[in-house]
């Protein structure tokens, strides 16, 4: 099996963009919520993935910003490319075939 | 939680704290994490919840400063390959130093570089002489002038 290409962290981040562009902090905010508090990226760990993120072109940041209006100018925001995309959907394929390999094995309990 | 004081004196210091980091990551992010720290400070409701963000907060800078400057090393290390590819400069500082180690002259004598660097290149690269001219007296090779290239790299 191809090994992963894709850290914890990093799968994390495209998730929480993958629904539309978020900010920094609504990033580390999703992952928290979806994760139910047991992923809690700090920032240095957050900005670190950000910057590898986006000099593999797996995600962008936007030139404006979605809601000028009510939000903080000095915010950025990022959302998914089409490669990050691809990249999170391959990602994803490979942990359904770890599991249902677990699955099989008795690792993992069985779907109902 | 707190007084805006403490949140002030937070963010303070962990801005001192981001120069852990190498500078260009600093420059281009250190806005940005302040930021999430602060809105991190605000969301906390205890002493403890603080001392939570702060630990995870200083647990993040001790991990990834060090990897922002091997990442940075290993940028530089591949962009100076590259370089070094393109131009065939693998072959004139092969040169260079077989230059320094052989004629033990100053290792910025471009006209000696070239030639060796040449003849290290061409197919018929065995003659290396013993000595160059002059330097039994122990002086330095003065000029490359009075070293005669014959065809194929002798000299």
């Amino acid at each position: 099996m191809r090994p992963f290409i894709l850290s914890r962290d990093t799968f994390h981040i495209l998730v929480a963009l993958a629904d539309g562009e978020r900010h920094g902090y609504s990033i580390m905010q999703e992952i928290g919520e979806r994760t139910a508090g047991a992923v809690r990226l700090s920032p240095s760990t957050l900005y670190s993935a950000i910057k590898r993120l986006l000099e593999q072109g797996y995600i962008e940041e936007l030139e404006e910003r979605p809601d000028p209006a009510h939000d903080d100018e000095r915010r950025r925001y990022y959302r998914l490319t089409k490669a990050g995309r691809r990249a999170a959907m391959e990602e994803a394929r490979q942990l359904e075939k770890l599991l249902s390999d677990a699955r099989s094995t008795g690792l993992a309990p069985k779907r109902v | 939680m707190g007084s805006a004081r403490s949140q002030a004196g937070s963010i303070r210091v962990y801005r001192g704290l981001l120069f852990a980091y190498p500078a260009a990551f600093r420059d281009e992010y250190a806005r940005e994490l302040c930021l999430a720290f602060a809105d991190r400070c605000r969301g906390t409701r205890s002493p403890g919840a603080l001392a939570t963000v702060w630990a995870e907060a200083l647990l993040g800078i001790l991990s990834e400063a060090p990897k922002e400057y091997l990442y940075m090393i290993l940028h530089d290390l591949r962009y100076a390959l590259r370089v070094l590819r393109k131009g065939g400069m693998a072959s004139f500082l092969l040169g260079d130093l077989l230059k320094s180690q052989l004629f033990e002259i100053t290792p910025t004598d471009p006209a000696v570089s070239v030639w060796i660097g040449t003849s290290v290149s061409s197919s018929d690269a065995g003659f290396i002489p013993a000595r160059a001219p002059g330097h039994a007296s122990g002086s330095h090779c003065g000029s490359t002038s009075r070293m005669k290239l014959k065809p194929g790299g002798q000299l």
